[in-house]
């Protein structure tokens, strides 16, 4: 366990171990990412928590975006490697002190799904954060992970119709008798 | 009704027990904590020292609807939590009342146009007596629509109707 | 004392009438009341009003729970030894009591003979309790929170099965 590991140097140990995952990779962008298709993720995802000059041990966020028009949804996965403290006394970085939490480095992996029948593999067993994540990308945005332990809704209703946050959504006239404001879907 | 709603003519006993009867029901308003949202922390403080809610009788909140007679619903209907208050709003023993505080429950409030899970309002669920809007109303408008609840409690009467 | 109860000189109420007027005036307070009540409430039935309450939700389960089981081992151990205390303190008193007043009686001069069989037949008596009492302290059974890591199983588990382990993280497969 080094200093803090770059961006590019993730993508260059992506890039090494799994040449024909990596399709394209923003180092210089205010949030640093590397894109791979949906069928290699769960690799990727292994690969980053349990490399040990990596380990990106924490998941921070997974966050979807409906690119309307593009018929596509993106996921993004925010990692982050946190160091216990008094892990590294010799860090070059010159952190605040060694009884801190410190950040060993930060990638971001963007994920692109269809969006009709969207499906992408879980990574709830690799960070357990994943999970409520992942329900909450099912149940606003419609893709659906495979080997999920527990796929349902989480913030809407069991027996809501449609994905609110998808940029098509229409909003419900009425549900369970009561009246919804007839509000169209926003321009 | 009860036996004695509707059955006497109005008179100087029937206006005298009127008086006593909504005395009664004004001055000891058992709201029943109901906060939802972020109007909950303005019920909170008007529940607590400095607006005291207690000096009106109403500082008494029950966790329970069985031992309540006030409902203040105070922030955003969903409609996920719409058929409880419906259920909890049933539980509540009679005479009971209903105060709709802040912006959410008056007509949805600031989800009006966007949000896709609001009830735009909780008077489609409950029958509400008063409305404070606000968002979130400061603890003296909560005070003050406790007031005209008093003052509209204080106009019903049991004497038939002429 | 001259007199044993004062009764007012010139007729007033008695102690039998007396009783009588407070025990009809307890019975009215409770009776005015809910008659006041029962006349003049509104009545609107609803069946959700007789419903079990749980939070708004649709009641789910019965509502009887199990009592935690540990409630009734204290309640037997506080039985026992509660018992153990009302037969000890007329004993004391009488034991005490011969040893102070023995000069004085004939009575109390007849018991500081067997002053030293009480002893040892209590001595015997006690003896027997605390046996039991050291069997509850050796096994846990007054420890609320009860190490089961050296112990011996204990026998009143009802259920009879082992001591519950902590739940295990739920792994996922791929």
């Amino acid at each position: 366990m080094g200093a803090r590991v770059t961006p590019q140097e993730i993508a260059d140990i992506l890039k090494g171990r799994f040449p024909m995952a990596v399709l394209e990779t923003a180092i210089d962008a205010k949030h640093p990412c590397v894109c791979v298709p949906p069928e290699a993720l769960h690799d990727v995802a292994m690969l980053l928590r349990d490399d040990p000059r990596l380990g990106m041990n924490m998941l921070r966020c997974v966050s979807g975006l409906d690119l309307l028009p593009e018929p596509q949804i993106e996921l993004v996965y925010d990692l982050i490697s946190m160091r216990p403290p008094g892990a590294s006394a010799a860090t070059s970085a010159g952190g605040s002190g060694t009884d801190l939490w410190q950040n060993g480095g930060m990638i971001a992996v963007r994920v692109r799904v269809p969006r009709d029948g969207g499906h992408v593999s879980s990574v709830a067993d690799v960070w357990p954060a994943a999970n409520w994540h992942e329900r909450e990308a099912f149940d606003l945005l419609g893709v659906t992970f495979d080997g999920h332990p527990d796929l349902r809704r989480i913030l809407c209703p069991d027996d809501w119709v449609g994905h609110p946050l998808r940029k098509d959504y229409e909003f419900p006239k009425e549900y369970e008798g009561i009246p919804a404001a007839a509000a169209a879907a926003p321009e | 009704m009860g036996w004695i709603q509707n059955r006497f003519e109005e008179n100087f006993i029937v206006t005298s027990v009127d008086w006593a009867l909504n005395w009664a029901r004004a001055s000891s308003l058992w709201p029943m904590t109901f906060g939802l949202a972020c109007c909950a922390i303005e019920m909170m403080a008007a529940g607590a020292a400095r607006f005291d809610l207690d000096r009106f009788g109403a500082g008494a909140f029950r966790a329970t609807p069985r031992q309540s007679d006030l409902m203040i619903v105070a922030g955003t209907v969903t409609f996920k939590m719409a058929s409880r208050i419906r259920r909890l709003y049933n539980q509540m023993p009679d005479p009971k009342y209903v105060i709709a505080m802040g912006a959410c429950t008056c007509g949805g409030g600031p989800y009006f146009k966007y949000g896709y899970h609001v009830v735009k309002g909780v008077d489609l669920i409950v029958p509400v007596d008063v409305y404070i809007p606000g968002c979130p109303p400061r603890p003296e408008s909560l005070i003050e629509g406790l007031m005209r609840l008093q003052d509209k409690i204080r106009q019903a009467t049991i004497a038939k109707p002429a | 004392m001259s007199e044993t109860i004062s009764v007012p000189a010139e007729g007033g109420p008695d102690l039998l009438q007396g009783l009588a007027i407070f025990a009809l005036a307890a019975f009215l307070l409770g009776f005015v009341a809910l008659l006041i009540g029962k006349l003049v409430r509104p009545r609107v039935p609803n069946p959700d009003k007789g419903a079990a309450y749980e939070c708004g939700e649709q009641p789910v389960g019965p509502a009887w729970v199990q009592f935690d089981l540990r409630f009734y081992v204290v309640a037997l151990v506080f039985l026992v030894f509660d018992v153990e205390i009302a037969l000890f303190y007329p004993w004391a008193v009488v034991y005490g009591g011969a040893a102070a007043n023995a000069p004085a009686s004939a009575a109390w001069t007849e018991l500081q003979h067997i002053r030293a069989a009480a002893l040892w037949d209590m001595l015997f008596f006690f003896g027997v309790i605390v046996v039991g009492f050291v069997y509850l302290w050796r096994f846990g059974y007054l420890d609320w929170v009860r190490d089961v890591a050296g112990q011996s199983e204990p026998v009143t588990r009802v259920t009879g099965q082992a001591a519950p382990q902590p739940p295990s993280e739920p792994r996922a497969s791929p």
